[in-house]
């Protein structure tokens, strides 16, 4: 029999040298296949049936996982046309409205993170309501909280760049918060304000810890997460 | 006991000398690192320790009743019958800046509602104090207004009035 085309490209050397697994015809090169993908190998080889019953998890996880990815993709778009200073800052947010789909970004990244605070809240109730957070799965809890204080702190930070009055005083508020801690209370405002009060310093801070600092540590403790969900018995379902 | 077994007992082997030796010089390392960049980050502006003094204007062209705001220093003028108060606007609550409603004759946070009278005393709202007030002097017959530490009280006392 000749061999077609696709045939032929999937028999190539330069093909085999990527995917290593052929034609996937059998259950054992099917598990090849996801195993040997950086892409799917964060996915299980072989799925158990209940992993695909939708009210065991209601896809929350995985949809703030998505949530991050859109915040990321529109995220760095939006850097390319914001100066995270206060002579700037506003009005470089308020050009975005004269670009092609600039308030479209925008919009999406603000709805997005709007959106992922909920859907991280609501994975929460989920895993505490279905007891997934039992024993082996107790330390994924931990890191789980880990990213809940994260996205909220993502959340704060991005707030104060827009550089309006609803920024502004949410910052002043919330940094005076910060000074109720017992005996440090002044200095971690002063520290995370970079000044006694909102300001250039200010700004420049939250833009870093927001842009850089922030999403590392969140995309840190995913991986982790992700590798521990695999790693303490697969999603949902009893052991 | 012999003298050799003391001084196996004392002595520790070469290679948890060295393995010692590595942890300290890490330990020393990754906290230089830690406070190093704590200390690169800490910010260098100072807190205005000195004094940050304006001239609030004449002592005549005030009108009993009223209460002038200076927007650029936070700080309202009030001029009683006995003299004056200068108030901070920044709200001891979570400082936000209170505005002076001439109509109710009250001050008001639009943060979290608070009210306070027009002595600077808390009506209603969160804050866990009144209106803190600034140091004032009448100086060849000008309001001399100095916003560097504001005086915090508990409450309303007219010897807090500086005459004029």
């Amino acid at each position: 029999m000749k061999k077609g085309i696709l045939q032929r490209i999937s028999d190539s050397a330069v093909w085999r040298s990527i995917f290593r697994t052929g034609i996937p015809d059998t259950d054992l090169k099917r598990s090849m296949l996801i195993f040997n993908n950086f892409f799917l190998h964060i996915f299980p080889a072989k799925m158990k049936r209940h992993g695909l019953c939708f009210s065991f998890t209601f896809c929350l996880g995985g949809i703030s996982c998505l949530l991050f990815i859109i915040l990321t993709v529109t995220g760095i778009l939006l850097m390319f046309l914001y100066t995270p200073s206060i002579e700037r800052a506003y009005f470089d947010m308020q050009a975005l409205a004269l670009l092609f789909n600039g308030k479209i970004l925008r919009n999406l990244h603000r709805w997005s993170a709007h959106g992922m605070v909920a859907t991280v809240f609501f994975h929460m109730v989920r895993v505490f309501y279905t007891r997934s957070y039992r024993p082996p799965r107790e330390f994924n809890w931990v890191v789980g909280i880990g990213l809940l204080v994260l996205t909220l702190a993502l959340s704060y930070t991005g707030y104060l760049l827009p550089w309006d009055q609803l920024a502004y005083w949410g910052i002043t508020v919330g940094t005076t918060i910060m000074t109720y801690t017992p005996f440090l209370g002044s200095y971690i405002r002063f520290f995370m304000l970079g000044a006694d009060e909102v300001g250039h310093e200010a700004l420049l801070r939250f833009y870093v810890l927001h842009c850089v600092v922030l999403p590392f540590f969140t995309g840190l403790l995913m991986a982790i997460h992700f590798w521990r969900v695999r790693k303490d018995g697969g999603i949902s379902g009893p052991l | 006991m012999d003298l050799k077994t003391t001084n196996m007992n004392k002595t520790i082997s070469r290679r948890r000398l060295i393995v010692c030796a590595w942890i300290g010089a890490a330990v020393v390392v990754i906290g230089e690192l830690i406070v190093g960049s704590f200390a690169f980050l800490w910010p260098r502006k100072t807190q205005g320790k000195g004094e940050k003094i304006f001239v609030a204007g004449k002592v005549r062209d005030f009108k009993v009743g009223e209460v002038i705001y200076f927007r650029k220093e936070k700080t309202f003028i009030k001029k009683l019958e006995g003299g004056f108060l200068a108030f901070s606007a920044v709200c001891p609550h979570l400082n936000c800046v209170v505005t002076w409603n001439e109509m109710l004759k009250k001050f008001e946070c639009p943060c979290h509602g608070a009210k306070f009278d027009p002595n600077g005393e808390v009506i209603e709202g969160p804050p866990p104090r009144p209106l803190d007030l600034y140091k004032l002097q009448i100086v060849d017959e000008k309001l001399v207004v100095d916003t560097a530490s504001p005086m915090v009280r508990k409450n309303f006392d007219p010897s807090q009035i500086v005459k004029g």
